[in-house]
């Protein structure tokens, strides 16, 4: 160890997120250095959860009958407001939580208490019951219900939070199980957890609150392991393991803050998306999308701003595509890429849920539904998210995966047209289009699905044939620059090459992969004002795989 | 009033073997100081009421002695930690089941038709036993404590109480104690030292068991 290395007082301070301005930043910049300080890092979180264990075990002794007088002002028995008190449930940074019982109704709560240093703060009371407040309106299956303030009996104002009691503990505490057997949950069961806390985001956007701390230790499950959101709010004043800035500002836990949050920009319901994100990544592979070495906040926080998140299914190979993608969308950088709130996540979530379940059987005689027919809404929104020459780029790719079987002129001439199109759109970009090319964009369009759906059968030929068109299609919507037609003309231009590829005795499970794998690849590459749709598609003709 | 210990480190092993033998009567009264709370402690987080878990744990106890003392408990067949887990857990679904009422929470969660808590039992052992190793934790840090508390001074005892557990800043701790910053940031290592070193043995003799 030299002589500049941090001690393990300080390195205990790091891991409580007490450090804040120069000296953090100075530990952080060690830290970086010095290997042998992130093993001690390690090392010493171990011994601050062993601490923070210790304490609730004093913390219950001291308020069992019979421990010393001063300790015991919150012993069992107790009288807070109407409540009293019963046992300790949990020792926060800033607040205590009981289990206490209503003196007049016998309804059991959690109480949460500020503890006696925080009382004095007007600042700290005055939003703690503010919050109170505006959670106690939130009635939702998936949301912790809080019972609004009441007044003391002496007519006071009383300082306490009562929250609904559940007895399932956190997802965090299942997640530590998790990790401890080195198990991976079943795929169904994370996506249920998921839809879950979703519903109870949504739920809490709709009422224009924003948690601003989603993580896994605030989701909490009932007996039933039914999950509920919680600490809504509450939670940024009062948990000590909120990251603090060099200014005081408290703004989330390092792990799961969406890049905005990290940016200290302004924190939107997508924000709350994102930390979902993460926490549905962690549930489902026992691991952070961005792991650091010592786990340094601010290395964390710049790989929410910078990294892209591994896709999920590395870490659990049996997980869905489509759940999958979910997952990924949540973890974009960009807030507009993600879905827009909890609701918005919950419907997705719900259709890759519903994946699993047989359907009635199609007009074509399929009697199971496709992986992308499943997941078509949820694609359609990911692409329309796109740069819309990568969304061409993406539907002419399918086109030419069918094109291998047959090689036929018509698809030829319908994919070279997409990209003559797509390019003379690129080349106009910088101008204005005018309402006299609209028009004609509009035209092409309406004419290449005519075309498409003319020849849509069950043949390979025809299929492949309609995909082309439809991707030429695509092609006219981006031109005239209406993103969520040219969406929808790609998805229709992949369920014929599906088609296609079915008619030529493969597995549509392969194109589905592929046309995924496109995906990424042009997300990846951010076709942006430099990029061309010459580059981004290549000109071989794509041969199937067998 | 409480029992003194032996000068060597109590291990689980040792105890569960005293117990065993009926005239030991201490060793029964060291059983029920460690585990009854943490039973009692467990059976409230499984949502029993004060006066059903007071109900449970004499039964449980009950149980959990009569089965050592029976030979019930096969050291060769798992842990103790996992058998005292079964035991407690199916008394507490017992009393569950006597005063089930239809509640809040058990309301449908899906609109969708598609049962998605199917998945999860109607009450998960996962998450039981996750509480389960919790509170176990917890209590064996009270017994830790509670042992270390008795070989360390006083001084380093409460250095380590006010510093360590409490996070009093470092300055005031030191000037109550009348001591250096210095000597409390070690009175607190020497402490935490101890705690890990007395539950690394008492529960060393726990994975010898396992095997």
């Amino acid at each position: 160890m030299s002589g500049d290395c941090l001690s393990d007082e300080l390195l205990e301070r790091y891991c409580r997120g007490e450090l804040s301005g120069a000296p953090a930043e100075a530990a952080a910049g060690h830290l970086a250095g010095c290997q042998t300080c992130r093993q001690r890092l390690r090392a010493q979180q171990e011994t601050v959860e062993l601490l923070d264990d210790i304490r609730l075990v004093v913390d219950r002794e001291a308020a069992q009958p019979g421990a010393d007088p001063f300790a015991r002002r919150h012993a069992r028995g107790t009288r807070v407001g109407p409540y009293e008190i019963q046992d300790l449930l949990g020792t926060g940074g800033m607040a205590r939580v009981y289990r206490a019982v209503h003196v007049r109704t016998g309804e059991v709560v959690a109480l949460k208490l500020l503890k006696d240093e925080h009382q004095g703060s007007g600042e700290i009371r005055a939003r703690f019951l503010r919050e109170a407040r505006a959670t106690a309106r939130l009635d939702h299956p998936n949301v912790l219900r809080v019972f609004p303030p009441e007044e003391d009996a002496g007519g006071g104002p009383f300082t306490g939070i009562a929250m609904e009691l559940l007895a399932g503990g956190s997802l965090a505490e299942r997640i530590a199980a998790q990790r401890r057997e080195g198990s991976l949950p079943e795929p169904d069961r994370v996506l249920a957890l998921s839809l879950q806390a979703a519903r109870g985001l949504g739920a809490a956007h709709s009422h224009g609150l924003v948690h601003r701390d989603i993580k896994p230790s605030n989701l909490l499950l009932d007996e039933h392991g039914c999950l509920k959101v919680s600490d809504f709010g509450v939670v940024q004043a009062l948990e000590s393991t909120t990251w603090i800035t060099g200014t005081g500002h408290q703004i989330g836990t390092p792990a799961y803050m969406s890049p905005e949050q990290c940016k200290g920009e302004k924190c939107t319901p997508a924000s709350d998306v994102y930390s979902l994100g993460v926490t549905m990544f962690e549930l489902a592979t026992n691991r952070l999308p961005f792991t650091v070495e010592g786990g340094s906040p601010f290395a964390q926080m710049l790989k929410h701003i910078s990294e892209r998140a591994p896709d999920p299914v590395r870490y659990h190979p049996q997980l869905p595509d489509r759940f999958a993608s979910v997952i990924l969308r949540c973890l974009e950088k960009d807030p507009a890429d993600r879905f827009c709130d909890g609701d918005a996540l919950s419907a997705a979530l719900d259709l890759a849920s519903r994946g699993e379940e047989p359907s009635a059987p199609r007009a074509a005689g399929e009697g199971r539904k496709t992986p992308w027919q499943m997941n078509a809404p949820i694609i359609r929104e990911q692409l329309e998210r796109l740069p819309q020459r990568s969304i061409v780029a993406w539907a002419c790719r399918c086109a030419r995966r069918v094109q291998g079987f047959n090689n036929d002129p018509r698809v030829e001439q319908a994919i070279a047209m997409a990209e003559s199109v797509a390019a003379g759109a690129d080349r106009a970009s910088d101008r204005p289009a005018s309402s006299r090319i609209l028009a004609r964009m509009q035209k092409l369009r309406a004419a290449s699905l005519a075309a498409a759906y003319t020849d849509a059968d069950d043949t390979t030929e025809a299929a492949a044939v309609a995909a082309a068109r439809a991707a030429a299609a695509a092609s006219a919507c981006a031109s005239a620059r209406c993103a969520a037609d040219a969406a929808a003309d790609a998805v229709f231009a992949l369920e014929n090459a599906l088609l296609a590829w079915r008619a030529g005795g493969h597995s549509s499970r392969n194109l589905w992969r592929e046309a995924q794998n496109d995906y990424r690849t042009l997300r990846a590459a951010r076709l942006g004002a430099s990029g061309t749709i010459g580059l981004a598609v290549p000109t071989e003709t794509w041969k199937p795989r067998p | 009033m409480e029992t003194e210990p032996s000068n060597a480190q109590p291990t689980q092993h040792l105890l569960l073997r005293r117990v065993r033998n009926a005239d030991d009567r201490q060793a029964w009264s060291e059983f029920h100081r460690i585990y009854a709370p943490l039973i009692t402690s467990f059976l409230r987080r499984m949502g029993l009421t004060h006066a059903d878990t007071e109900d449970a744990i004499q039964e449980i106890m009950l149980v959990a002695h009569q089965g050592l003392r029976s030979g019930k408990y096969d050291r060769s067949r798992g842990s103790f930690r996992g058998w005292l887990y079964g035991i407690a857990r199916n008394k507490a679904l017992v009393a569950h089941r006597n005063r089930r009422r239809p509640s809040r929470a058990q309301a449908p969660v899906s609109e969708s038709g598609v049962d998605l808590l199917g998945g999860i039992e109607d009450r998960s052992d996962e998450t039981d036993r996750v509480i389960w190793e919790q509170e176990w934790r917890y209590a064996m840090l009270a017994e830790a404590l509670r042992h270390v508390r008795l070989t360390l001074s006083e001084k380093v005892y409460e250095a380590f109480l006010r510093y360590g557990v409490h996070r009093r800043p470092v300055e005031d701790v030191a000037a109550e104690l009348g001591t250096s910053t210095s000597t409390v940031y070690v009175y607190k290592a020497r402490a935490l030292e101890a705690i890990r070193r007395w539950i690394a043995e008492y529960e060393g003799e726990t994975s010898e068991e396992r095997v």
